[in-house]
């Protein structure tokens, strides 16, 4: 299946900053992709790259097909996209931005405008000027969407909705990927995407660190923890890939990818560990464990 | 909490860095104006320097600062929505309007400072003529009534930035504030004033208790707008906002409807239907009242005339101002063009949606360019009682307005800032102004290719829109830019000079050759004619194209005897009378005997002995020049206006049958007159030929019978080469001619004649371009006519 965006060995500078680096992913059609990174991670120069704002230094960018390079006109009128900060013409009311809007699109798309509008409960008769920060978001959402295209990206798509608003928008989401469409999304709300995402992508420096179905990295990654004897004992590390690794106390703590099943083996009675146990880690942990600079990371990956 | 004085020294910074680009902007006008009008100047070989030009800069630049300075410091804050910001903040309003009005205060002066140095420097490099204007302004009250009238500005334009939010609104609203306190102050100072004082105390005006107490009333008029744009600003950063469209929605609480009006419009808009519709809203307002402004200006310029002298009325008296209103409102016009969309970079949006940037671009400049089109179009209308309103003046008008608004839609979308773009478009002008008058000057003729510079600006914008739509402008985006301004710039100049160098006609290698072999051919037998012939002394008296001599009324006394000794004079001619004692004896005789000078019975021998006079003067100067012994100026100042003169005055009443036929035997015959006329064209291109060209004041220039050949602009060596090889073209067909007989007056080939003349770059009243036209009068027929 031809993916529907596409990034080969892409490389992007500002001056001596990395933004993007050696950076290659390929996205399937007809699902919920979240793009995760901390502030400055290169998720926006992505972002940009893809809509063909920027071209990348070196390497390849499609979307839909299409070199974002060159076609970056056609991809944007193929596609929905919402920037970190949308501009709007504010001295228009939000009927009046629908109507002017629609001229760019084809049939229905005013009344799919009016449907969602009208879902989000943005008044009608007020310049978007007056509106509150979450009531622009939502008519830019709707601005968005309301052409039903094949892939939507969204830049901090939830930020100033209310949890009412921000939770239908979500699941709209997951209706929209259900269809065949493909949602592209960064984002920080990293509880909101692990409810919505199909699939993750966690970028830290410019570097791609993961990409996965949620659910393969959220069921292969493990929390595992030890209780040492002495708080001056050191246990082994847990098969597997770790990813980091801290000490409270007695407790040692690892975040461990592809944990066998047999991992406890290791740890004999003369390993110093009283007690073991590991649980399944969750988006956020996962996050943290990739992106936190001052984290423990051992080098080494242990095998039994 | 922070103490004051570092609270407003944080203020003082900040504002000093949003007004940085303003006063950057113009510092460097003022440097580069100067420049280019300095070099200009010298480039033209500028004699006499006049200081005018330089003072209108020296006012203008700082008045410019005053009028952007609270637009920015107000402005900019509440498009970008810092000023909101500020309230939040425990910051005292009196610290931010403080702060902005010193800052704003300080630029004034040091813009001020360095205008004035700058024109300093100006009036001590270059050698100017007095000017009265100058010493006026140079005075202590020249110097107050200009810094009253920038202050004026500054603080007005704070009370509009203060009472109305939109930035664009204020500066709008300044200039009719501007014109009315301009009026009323002029009136006030004058006729209400100083005029009274003035019948009632014979004392000079701007001195004495009238002038202290004119300033003490400015003051006092300065401190009332201080205190008014201080309860502005006061009421701006405390009071609540308030938003009257918010208040009369009912809707906020409701759900959302479809609305009825969108929804009774048939389908959704077309693309282009849409962006004309976003574009001329969103202008709309200003829009508006600039065409109002632009259309008041014009009617006060079309419909007031203009007395050339004596009392003027109100109207009158301030029409001067209509014509930079009118600029003003054309370069607002164009800035209108993408400020709409620069604000907050509303212009994502398009970029966001891949919406065609040429759309975009085209929908941008239709409205306010029609709009400048329709107010250029009125310029076309003829006007009251003005001598200067001619077709082509007007259309040249008509034409600049419609390249001060490329101008500034260029500058629109190139200034960062929006509301900087109001401000710098007037420089940017400016500049483009003074390098076209630098340019035309030279090349008046080539106007028209100033159509260039407006599709090379138009162009720019086009292709600039995908950037400015996508990207915020930085560095490469300014690269482009200004190459595409310098593009403008000197496309058109590169056209002119591509235009000249192609039309330059190509080198007669052979023909030149045979022109040589002639000239020396001559040359070297012209020993033995000196030694075979006595010279003949030419007086200055007999020179007769210089207009000088028949401005007076010569001394006619004793004409006869005069007349006589001449005739009898063998060694030279204009000895004993002058061309224009010749010339007086047949203008009018009524002058001549009221005059008292010459009797009545003397006039017809007078007459007829002049014309004898004038037959020898032709004969004798026709064959020192076939004798190769005199020169073209000699033929063309002596020989061809005495023929001239003789035949138009041959008159078979002057005398007998006999005594005519004697004249008209004294007449140079044809042959005589091509030999001469041959000889002293080819002599004089071998001069040409001789000279190089040299360098006078500032210019590179050349002499083709004695007169100068491309003084202006011949410090191009494309230039000089295009003349060489024009008077090449104009000697030819000339010489080709004196055979067969030069193209009759007012025929088409006599006008291409002329026209390669004036290629050669002569000047008008020269030999070649005037004196020639004896040369086409087809003397010979009525020489035969006489003879018979």
């Amino acid at each position: 299946m031809q993916p529907v965006i596409s990034l080969d060995r892409v490389y992007k500078r500002f001056g001596h900053t990395i933004a993007l680096e050696d950076v290659s992913i390929d996205i399937p059609p007809g699902v919920v992709f979240a793009l995760l990174g901390e502030n400055g991670a290169g998720k926006t120069t992505m972002i940009r790259i893809l809509t063909g704002f920027l071209n990348p230094d070196s390497g390849n960018a499609t979307v839909l097909g299409k070199p974002c390079e060159k076609a970056g006109l056609d991809i944007r009128q193929s596609i929905g996209y919402v920037s970190d900060a949308p501009a709007l013409y504010e001295w228009m009311l939000p009927e009046e931005i629908g109507w002017f809007t629609s001229a760019f699109y084809q049939e229905g798309f005013l009344d799919r405008y009016h449907q969602l509008i009208a879902d989000f409960d943005v008044p009608n008769g007020v310049r978007l000027k007056n509106l509150s920060k979450g009531q622009r978001a939502k008519v830019a959402l709707a601005l968005a969407t309301a052409h039903d295209p094949q892939l939507l990206i969204l830049d901090e798509p939830t930020s100033g909705l209310d949890p009412m608003v921000r939770r239908q928008f979500l699941e709209s989401m997951v209706d929209r990927a259900a269809l065949g469409r493909t949602v592209l999304l960064s984002s920080h709300q990293i509880s909101e995407v692990e409810r919505v995402a199909d699939w993750i992508g966690i970028i830290h420096h410019g570097h791609l660190k993961m990409v996965q179905p949620l659910e393969k990295l959220k069921s292969s990654t493990w929390i595992v923890t030890a209780t040492m004897d002495d708080s001056c004992a050191v246990a082994v590390l847990p098969p597997g890939k770790v990813l980091t690794e801290s000490r409270n106390g007695r407790q040692m703590r690892w975040v461990v990818q592809n944990l066998p099943v047999n991992w406890k083996s290791g740890y004999g009675s003369d390993s110093g560990v009283t007690n073991l146990s590991a649980s399944q880690a969750s988006l956020e942990d996962i996050f943290v464990a990739v992106c936190d600079d001052r984290a423990h990371r051992p080098v080494a990956e242990v095998t039994t | 909490m922070m103490n004051t004085s570092a609270a407003m020294t944080r203020l003082i910074w900040k504002d000093a860095i949003t007004i940085k680009p303003l006063v950057i902007a113009v510092v460097a006008g003022i440097v580069a104006f100067h420049l280019i009008a300095v070099i200009g100047g010298y480039l033209a070989g500028t004699q006499t320097w006049t200081i005018g030009p330089f003072l209108s800069l020296w006012i203008l630049m700082p008045n410019l600062l005053a009028i952007g300075a609270p637009a920015m410091l107000v402005g900019t804050e509440e498009d970008a929505g810092t000023l909101r910001w500020l309230r939040t903040l425990p910051v005292k309003w009196q610290h931010v309007v403080g702060s902005k009005l010193i800052v704003a205060f300080l630029s004034l002066l040091g813009v001020w400072a360095i205008a004035s140095l700058v024109v300093f420097i100006v009036s001590i490099a270059i050698p100017h003529q007095y000017d009265a204007m100058a010493s006026d302004l140079f005075s202590y009250a020249g110097v107050a009534s200009l810094l009253f009238y920038s202050l004026l500005l500054l603080l007005t334009g704070f009370v509009t930035a203060y009472l109305i939010r939109s930035p664009i609104g204020a500066l709008l609203l300044l200039m009719p504030l501007m014109i009315a306190q301009s009026i009323f102050s002029g009136i006030f100072a004058k006729s209400w004033f100083l005029d009274p004082f003035h019948r009632a105390y014979p004392v000079e005006p701007f001195g004495g208790f009238p002038m202290l107490a004119l300033c003490l009333l400015g003051i006092g008029y300065l401190i009332i707008l201080w205190m008014l744009q201080r309860w502005l600003g006061k009421r701006r950063m405390i009071n609540a906002e308030r938003s009257y469209l918010l208040g009369l929605s009912d809707d906020l609480g409701r759900p959302y409807r479809p609305p009825a009006r969108l929804i009774h419009v048939k389908g959704k808009p077309t693309p282009y239907r849409a962006l004309m519709w976003q574009q001329s809203r969103q202008i709309a307002p200003l829009a508006s009242a600039l065409v109002l402004l632009a259309i008041v200006s014009l009617l006060w310029l079309k419909l007031v005339p203009m007395p050339s002298y004596g009392q003027r009325n109100l109207f009158q008296h301030f029409q001067e101002l209509a014509f930079p209103i009118l600029f003003l409102c054309v370069i607002w016009l164009g800035v209108l063009v993408f400020y709409g969309d620069s604000v907050r970079r509303r212009c994502s949006y398009f970029a966001d949606r891949g919406i065609s940037p040429t759309m975009i671009w085209w929908t941008r400049l239709l409205v306010p360019g029609l709009a400048c089109l329709a107010i250029a179009a009125l310029t076309l209308a003829p006007s009251a009682g003005k001598h200067l309103d001619t077709w082509p003046v007007n259309l040249s008008f008509a034409g600049m307005l419609v390249v001060v608004f490329a101008v500034s839609q260029f500058a629109s979308q190139i200034t960062a800032r929006p509301i900087l773009s109001f401000l710098v478009a007037p420089i940017i002008v400016i500049f483009y102004t003074m390098l076209a008058v630098a340019t035309f000057a030279f090349y008046p003729t080539y106007i028209p290719v100033i159509a260039i510079a407006v599709v090379v600006l138009l162009f720019a914008t086009w292709r600039l829109t995908p950037r400015w739509l996508s990207e915020r402008p930085e560095k490469p985006f300014y690269i482009r830019a200004f190459g595409y301004g310098a593009a403008a710039a000197l496309v058109p100049i590169l056209t002119i000079y591509v235009a000249r160098v192609s039309t330059t006609p190509s080198f007669r290698e052979d023909w030149r050759t045979a022109m040589f072999a002639k000239s020396d051919a001559w040359q070297a037998a012209l020993p033995q004619k000196i030694q075979d012939r006595q010279n003949v002394e030419i007086s200055p008296n007999a020179y007769g194209r210089s207009s000088g001599y028949y401005l007076l009324v010569p001394e006619l006394t004793d004409i006869i005897p005069k007349l006589k000794n001449e005739l009898a004079d063998k060694n030279g001619i204009g000895n004993n009378v002058g061309f224009s004692q010749l010339k007086a004896l047949f203008t009018s005789d009524h002058d001549l005997l009221a005059n008292e000078r010459l009797r009545d019975e003397n006039l017809t021998e007078a007459k007829r002995l002049a014309l004898q006079v004038l037959a020898k003067w032709s004969h004798v100067v026709r064959e020192e020049v076939a004798e190769v012994r005199g020169d073209l100026y000699l033929l063309t100042a002596i020989a061809d206006p005495a023929e001239a003169l003789l035949i138009n005055n041959m008159d078979a009443s002057l005398g007998t049958p006999e005594q005519m036929a004697e004249i008209a035997a004294m007449i140079p015959d044809a042959e005589l007159r091509k030999r001469s006329r041959e000889v002293a064209l080819v002599q004089a291109w071998r001069n040409y030929q001789d000279q190089s060209w040299y360098q006078e004041g500032y210019g590179y220039q050349k002499n083709f019978s004695n007169q100068s050949v491309s003084h202006m602009i011949a410090w191009l060596p494309f230039e000089r080469r295009r003349a060489d090889r024009f008077l090449d073209e104009a000697v030819k067909m000339t010489h080709d001619r004196i055979a067969t007989g030069l193209p009759q007056q007012d025929s088409l080939e006599y006008l291409e004649w002329q026209k390669l003349w004036s290629q050669v770059g002569v000047q008008p009243t020269s030999t070649a371009r005037s004196q020639f036209a004896n040369w086409t009068r087809d003397h010979q027929t009525a020489i035969a006519r006489i003879r018979k």
